[in-house]
């Protein structure tokens, strides 16, 4: 049934009222017309005839009555009874903690009071099963997050795909092989400039559709022959350049039919790399040795050949003989240290600050009852490549013998810094310490305390290209130890979001197997469940509130919702330089100040990037005829055009709480027990407006209202939608 | 008349080499440092035999054997392909490419001068 508004109510009240109360008179006064006798008639007329201005006024009195207590009764107890309704409906459906509040009659307040009353014993049952099922739930989290876990945690990417490609799963470490560009970002604001990897996106965004197809092919061939080897490898190139070794193994169902695939994939490129430049290096040593030798052999057999060769003849061979062999030498140089380089960068080891490192040594040395370490403050930008483990028991490991060996219980570290390695000395007082021992030492296994490793000192110094001496220290009473690191590049710093939004309970993100029974996308979009549906929640914050007057977008944030989840970690936040100047009064809003915009891309490349972040999806905003203006003013100057259906959460908060006054952001978030954190920044808002989406879901659906098409011609209805921006 | 060899090489060195090695033995020779130098040299003195190197800038001795192969006026000259790119494929590419004979950095310089010989009088 349709709902309706107050005001069509209330007069529809008023009519029927009336009406009733117009039967009513004219009845009894036909009935009593009836009862009276021809003479009683016209004493009854001429009465009328003579003081027919008292009855009309008291006619005209007994309506004005009747209208105000028909106003009363209304105001008292028809629109608190539904206002009532439509409360007790969010809490026993939406929100529990919520409480009536409302004026009316004392019965009807009364009555209220009671709901409440019921509400409080309710949210405790509701709270109590809630925990229950949160109980039961954690266990089963429990070991999802162990898979989660071991998923994060693997070297490769994984991503989970039905069978028309949709990804169901996938690991950080698969985002950031297939999304990230293959060059690290040079600058600030850069973007990214492949595909978008998430849950109900096709994994077709991001990498070739052949290929992956052409893995998974002969797939029904090797079950018919009952083969147990599923998997099929391959090598491919992602969207973003990257070289990747995947390894595609189906997922089959009970009936042994393909219902999706698993994709493993380790990133080839550096691998690739480094055996293109071997190659070139190894072509490279070959044609200069070979082409400097040649000129040095002919020279050389030509002044054996020629004992009679002019004297400036022999000498321009000469000449040649030392230009080569200087040119050969200096191409076996360059080649051992481009080599060098390049293939002795140990892959096990990682950049860790010197600093952290001396202190984890320090630490650890006093734990076993080593000697006290102590030195000289170590900059932060001085980083090493080290296991850390293996390293620091070995300096541990050398400082005790030196100790034990010299009576020495303390050492004290300086540092020295060289082009690409850094000096690392531990001074003590007493004699200097010899190469024979360091020797002894090195071909020692490494063990303190009680821990050891199945490694020797120089085995360990080899895998760091790590080297150990005695450094003389001149004439002064203490003797140094030298271990030479290797100096490494600071990490690239990992991009942390601008500001955190959160949600209370963080659930693992990357689960969603319900997937696999989702029909592909199709343009009949109308007859779609609004539940089953993928939607791009976004917002914006702007320069100032007049968008037809010039303000223009500063900030854009958006999640996802696929099946009614939302992906918090597949989120947008993008800062946007915008061509003109901020508001003061819009900095104070979203806290977006001009030196933040330097750097940042501008208004076409974010909204490039966010078409394809929400490609095939519904874009959902609050008051999204602002935010879709906003896009809209965009659409000569970029050449993007956002096609996309949309909703708004506004005006499908009116849709099923008409009673309701208010439906700004925060009323509807307090409404339905939804806190916003980081409201006025756009991926904050835009985390609650999702929140509220997926609260007003079910309310939409109770109301009737499941399809696209329902929750659009709905909207369209109510009286929020004749606002126009 | 002596015969006429072309040397193409962009290493200094080694055409220093090659010419007082094949000037002692009777021919004169003709320098050029890269692949077109060297197509303008075969068009203005049509030698009797190119020394040529395969690495050369822009146009490489490659394309410089297959050029002078197109052309039905070049058949008689003689190509011996010197060079640092010592691969079973690359002689194989040369030697189907129109060289005939193929010899490797760093070669002996008799072996050279004999085989120039060989190929120079082969033709007559």
């Amino acid at each position: 049934m349709p709902r309706l508004t107050q005001n069509k109510v209330f007069w529809w009240f008023v009519l029927v009222c009336t009406l009733f109360f117009a039967a009513v008179v004219v009845s009894f006064t036909l009935m009593l017309w009836q009862e009276l006798s021809d003479a009683d008639r016209q004493t009854v007329l001429a009465l009328i005839g003579r003081h027919g201005s008292y009855l009309f006024g008291a006619g005209v009195l007994l309506l004005a009555g009747l209208g105000f207590a028909i106003d009363w009764v209304f105001r008292l107890y028809v629109l608190p009874i539904d206002k009532i309704t439509e409360e007790t409906g969010i809490i026993h459906r939406v929100n529990p903690a919520h409480r009536i509040r409302v004026e009316g009659s004392r019965d009807v307040v009364r009555l209220a009071g009671a709901i409440n009353a019921a509400a409080d014993r309710f949210e405790g049952l509701d709270r109590s099963v809630e925990e229950r099922i949160a109980e039961a739930r954690s266990r089963i989290e429990e070991e999802k997050s162990i898979l989660s876990v071991v998923l994060a945690d693997l070297p490769e990417g994984v991503v989970i795909c039905n069978a028309e490609g949709q990804i169901t799963l996938y690991n950080q470490r698969a985002r950031q092989l297939l999304e990230d560009p293959e060059k690290p970002a040079a600058a600030a604001g850069s973007l990214p400039t492949g595909g978008f990897l998430g849950l109900g996106r096709s994994i077709f965004s991001v990498v070739d559709k052949p290929i992956v197809t052409h893995a998974l092919k002969d797939i029904p061939e090797k079950l018919r022959s009952g083969r147990q080897d599923l998997t099929s490898s391959f090598v491919m190139a992602a969207r973003n350049h990257r070289l990747l070794q995947a390894a595609a193994t189906p997922i089959l169902s009970p009936l042994r039919e393909l219902s999706g695939f698993v994709l493993i994939l380790t990133d080839f490129t550096r691998r690739m790399e480094s055996y293109r430049h071997m190659d070139s290096l190894l072509q490279s040593l070959s044609m200069q040795v070979r082409g400097a030798v040649a000129s040095i052999r002919s020279a050389v057999e030509v002044i054996l050949g020629y004992p009679d060769l002019s004297p400036s003849k022999r000498d321009e061979f000469h000449r040649i003989i030392h230009r080569e062999s200087l040119s050969a030498g200096a191409t076996m140089d360059r080649l051992r240290s481009e080599h060098a380089a390049f293939i002795h960068t140990p892959v096990s080891l990682s950049a860790m600050r010197l600093k952290d490192f001396l202190e984890a040594v320090r630490v650890k040395c006093d734990a076993v009852g080593g000697p006290a370490l102590s030195g000289e403050p170590v900059a932060d930008q001085l980083w090493v490549s080290v296991d850390s483990y293996s390293l620091g028991l070995a300096v541990i490991f050398v400082l005790q013998r030196i100790g034990s060996e010299f009576g020495a219980g303390a050492f004290r570290w300086a540092l020295e810094t060289k082009a690409t390695h850094l000096g690392l000395d531990f001074l003590w007082v007493g004699p200097a310490l010899r190469l024979e021992l360091l020797r002894r030492l090195e071909q020692q296994a490494v063990a303190v305390a009680d821990e050891a490793l199945n490694a020797t000192l120089k085995e360990i110094l080899t895998r760091h290209r790590a080297e150990l001496w005695p450094q003389p220290c001149g004439n002064t009473s203490q003797a140094s130890v030298r271990f030479l690191l290797k100096a490494a590049e600071p990490p690239a710093p990992i991009a942390l979001p601008r500001r955190r939004t959160i949600l209370a309970t963080a659930r693992p993100v990357y689960y969603d197997f319900d997937l696999f029974n989702q029909p592909g996308q199709s343009p009949e979009l109308d007859d779609r469940q609004l539940a089953e549906l993928s939607y791009t929640v976004f917002d914006t914050e702007t320069t100032g509130l007049k968008i037809r007057e010039g303000d223009e977008m500063v900030a854009l944030g958006a999640v996802r919702i696929v099946n009614s989840r939302l992906l918090e970690s597949e989120s947008f936040d993008q800062l946007v330089r915008p061509d003109g100047l901020l508001h003061p009064a819009s900095i104070r809003i979203h806290g977006i100040h001009p030196e933040m915009l330097v750097g940042q891309p501008d208004i076409r490349q974010v909204l490039e990037l966010f078409h394809r972040f929400a490609e095939g999806t519904i874009l959902v905003a609050h008051n999204a005829a602002f935010d879709m203006r906003l896009l809209q003013l965009q659409e000569r100057r970029t050449g993007i055009r956002f096609e996309h259906p949309v909703l708004d959460t506004m005006l499908l908060s009116a849709v099923v709480h008409p009673a309701q006054d208010r439906h700004d952001l925060e009323s509807i978030a307090e409404r339905l027990g939804i806190i916003i954190m980081g409201r006025h920044t756009a991926l904050g808002d835009a985390i609650g407006t999702a929140e509220i989406f997926l609260k007003l879901l079910p309310l939409l659906a109770e109301a009737g209202i499941r399809s696209f098409k329902q929750a659009r011609e709905a909207a369209r209805k109510t009286y929020y939608a004749r606002l126009k921006y | 008349m002596p015969k006429q060899i072309l040397i193409v090489d962009d290493e200094p060195s080694i055409i220093v080499a090659l010419q007082f090695l094949m000037e002692q033995n009777g021919y004169k020779t003709i320098v050029a440092f890269s692949g077109e130098e060297a197509m303008e040299a075969i068009e203005l003195y049509h030698p009797d035999l190119i020394l040529l190197d395969i690495m050369l800038p822009v146009v490489d001795g490659f394309e410089v054997c297959q050029r002078v192969r197109e052309n039905p006026e070049w058949t008689d000259i003689r190509i011996v392909m010197v060079t640092a790119l010592g691969s079973e494929v690359n002689v194989t590419k040369g030697l189907d490419l129109g060289a005939d004979a193929y010899i490797t950095k760093p070669f002996s310089n008799a072996e050279l001068v004999a085989k120039v010989k060989e190929l120079i009088e082969c033709r007559g």
